[in-house]
């Protein structure tokens, strides 16, 4: 019992990581809060499901279209909406906003709204560790949001474009009297997580179904671990996602499983009213 | 908000022009008019603690709910109509003042993710409470009014009540005060203005208003159910405030009008009609940043500004 909690709370804090990591990097170079990346994730999947399922495409080709369809879609997002309330804080996360009843709304006109599933070649498999059974589907969310988030580390610690959304992310101002092209970090920040918007699109979609509002709640955990991780701050998005996932899950068998947000709820409110700027803030913003 | 003291009987003339479109209107048009009129009242509450205030709450969907429930659960306990609507209020009231001591100290966008979660966790105790609530299905509500035309008065009326009371809010203390809270909170402290105080008397009023809207809903559906009170309900709101105008007076009525009265108008599928708003309020709030009566305003000002063409 504990053990399969274990297993299952380590599935979805993989998939929170995931999705807060993407979140929490637009945010520190935006200061915006992007509910529009549970669209593209969304957009994401049905376009998987539309190249493997309806055009029968090899499935990894499928998934290659689609993540760049959904790293293109969320430039999109940048240049045709955030950039324009860049100055405006408040603005912000209404046009978030907006942008998600655009994308969700087009998925179910596009699409319909029936829940249809997304099957990869890994879907029949199943992963015995003793006692504890975890679905191929599982697994290859812990092993898809490992390589992402390994990815991103190497992307943002050495390479010069990570080097240059962290400075943009620290300290705009200086990085743009030290010669950095904010203009270019800010699509570079939103291409990355666009990029994390596919992949989580092909961690979530085959353990659950596929329709318009699919992700409109479980950005929400997404968001929770972005704030207890500190805005902006990746591995405290990461971090916090696991044990988020973790806590959820125990809470689920233990406690409720028709609660299960509400605990999310509960530790963000225990962080906030402990430390409003999250847990893992310390003096200046850093992201990596 | 607006100048001048004809504000106050403009605003009665129109509360009687709506009854009149009410009631005179068919049951279609009668329809929209009343959704409208219902969420002026939710979104006028809005406007304190997001338009004067400037705290973007996302979570006026959930006292919306909240009234709703709390109205019709007294109506099916047997209490008289003032004790239910008291209910309405005052049970919405106390919600939004513990969610503002819980979010005393976020701001900005902590505060705006941290009330959109509220609202999910409203819809999940009305979905899960099913002993209480009714589950998913919901409750059916007993009408309080004796007839349609008493329900149009009370619509009517509280539509036009609730931007009186927040204008009144508006010129009052507590409105100087959340007005200089939304300019610089650090600063307006630093002044002497009670800034902890006045947010949650803020919140709390906000609250009060969203709890008064969601009795007026349950009268005017018949039912209630928590699909009603989805967690995006409060994220519309803050949208029709937005686009109609924060911290305008009527701000809310022109908002909700377009937000419910359009989609609904063109009878669009509901898909179509959310990707409409959704379009038409990206554009909005990146060409207008003040809402429409903003924009309308500053045109107006441009116009009479330019100086008479030579002869």
């Amino acid at each position: 019992m504990i053990l399969q909690a274990l297993s299952n709370g380590i599935v979805l804090g993989a998939l929170f990581a995931l999705l807060g990591a993407g979140l929490t990097l637009v945010y520190g170079v935006m200061d915006i809060p992007n509910f529009a990346q549970a669209g593209i994730v969304t957009i994401g999947a049905y376009l998987m499901v539309a190249l493997a399922q309806g055009a029968q495409l090899p499935f990894f080709l499928a998934v290659l279209i689609a993540v760049a369809a959904t790293a293109a879609l969320s430039v999109a997002t940048e240049r045709l909406a955030y950039r324009f309330v860049r100055t405006r804080p408040l603005a912000a996360p209404v046009v978030a906003l907006g942008l998600l009843l655009v994308l969700d709304n087009s998925a179910l006109e596009i699409w319909g709204g029936d829940h249809i599933s997304l099957s990869p070649p890994y879907a029949a498999s199943v992963l015995q560790l003793g006692p504890i059974t975890v679905p191929g589907v599982g697994v290859a969310v812990i092993l898809i949001a490992a390589a992402a988030l390994a990815a991103l580390w190497a992307l943002l610690r050495h390479t010069k474009m990570g080097r240059a959304i962290r400075a943009v992310s620290q300290n705009p101002e200086a990085a743009a009297i030290i010669g950095i092209d904010l203009e270019r970090q800010y699509i570079n920040a939103f291409l990355i997580s666009g990029v994390l918007a596919g992949v989580t699109a092909l961690a979530y979609a085959p353990t659950y179904a596929v329709f318009p509002y699919m992700t409109d709640s479980v950005i929400l955990n997404g968001f929770v671990a972005v704030i207890i991780g500190g805005l902006g701050n990746v591995w405290g998005a990461a971090i916090a996602g696991l044990a988020l996932g973790l806590v959820e899950s125990f809470g689920a068998v233990y406690l409720s499983a028709a609660y299960q947000t509400l605990i999310g709820f509960a530790v963000l409110l225990a962080v906030i009213a402990v430390r409003p700027g999250g847990l893992f803030t310390g003096g200046a913003r850093r992201i990596a | 908000m607006t100048r001048g003291g004809l504000t106050y009987p403009a605003l009665c003339v129109l509360g009687i022009l709506l009854f009149l479109a009410l009631q005179y209107s068919n049951a279609f048009y009668s329809g929209i008019i009343a959704s409208i009129l219902i969420w002026t009242v939710a979104v006028s509450g809005l406007n304190v603690v997001a338009g004067l205030g400037g705290y973007p709450s996302l979570m006026q969907g959930g006292f919306y709910g909240i009234g709703a429930y709390a109205s019709t659960l007294a109506l099916n306990d047997g209490l008289a109509l003032p004790l239910a609507i008291l209910a309405a209020i005052a049970v919405a009231a106390i919600a939004g003042l513990l969610v503002g001591l819980a979010f005393a100290r976020t701001r900005g966008q902590y505060f705006a993710i941290g009330t959109l979660f509220f609202g999910v966790v409203v819809n999940l105790v009305l979905t899960n409470g099913a002993s209480l609530t009714g589950g998913p299905l919901g409750l059916s509500v007993p009408l309080a009014f004796a007839s349609t035309a008493d329900l149009n008065i009370a619509i009517a009326a509280s539509a036009a009540a609730a931007m009186m009371l927040v204008h009144a809010i508006g010129r009052s203390r507590i409105g100087r005060h959340l007005t200089a809270l939304r300019e610089d909170e650090d600063y307006a402290e630093h002044l002497g203005v009670p800034t902890g105080r006045m947010k949650l008397l803020g919140f709390t009023i906000s609250a009060g208003f969203g709890g008064f809207a969601g009795f007026l809903i349950a009268q005017y559906n018949g039912a209630i159910s928590p699909d009603l009170f989805n967690y995006t309900v409060g994220f519309v709101m803050f949208v029709a405030l937005s686009l109609g105008g924060a911290a305008r007076l009527a701000g809310p009525l022109l908002g909700s009008a377009l937000i419910v009265g359009v989609p609904d108008l063109l009878n669009l599928p509901s898909g179509a009609g959310m990707l409409l708003v959704g379009i038409v309020f990206v554009v909005v709030i990146i060409i207008a940043p003040d809402g429409l009566i903003g924009a309308a305003q500053s045109l107006a000002a441009r116009l009479r500004a330019r100086p008479a063409p030579a002869r």
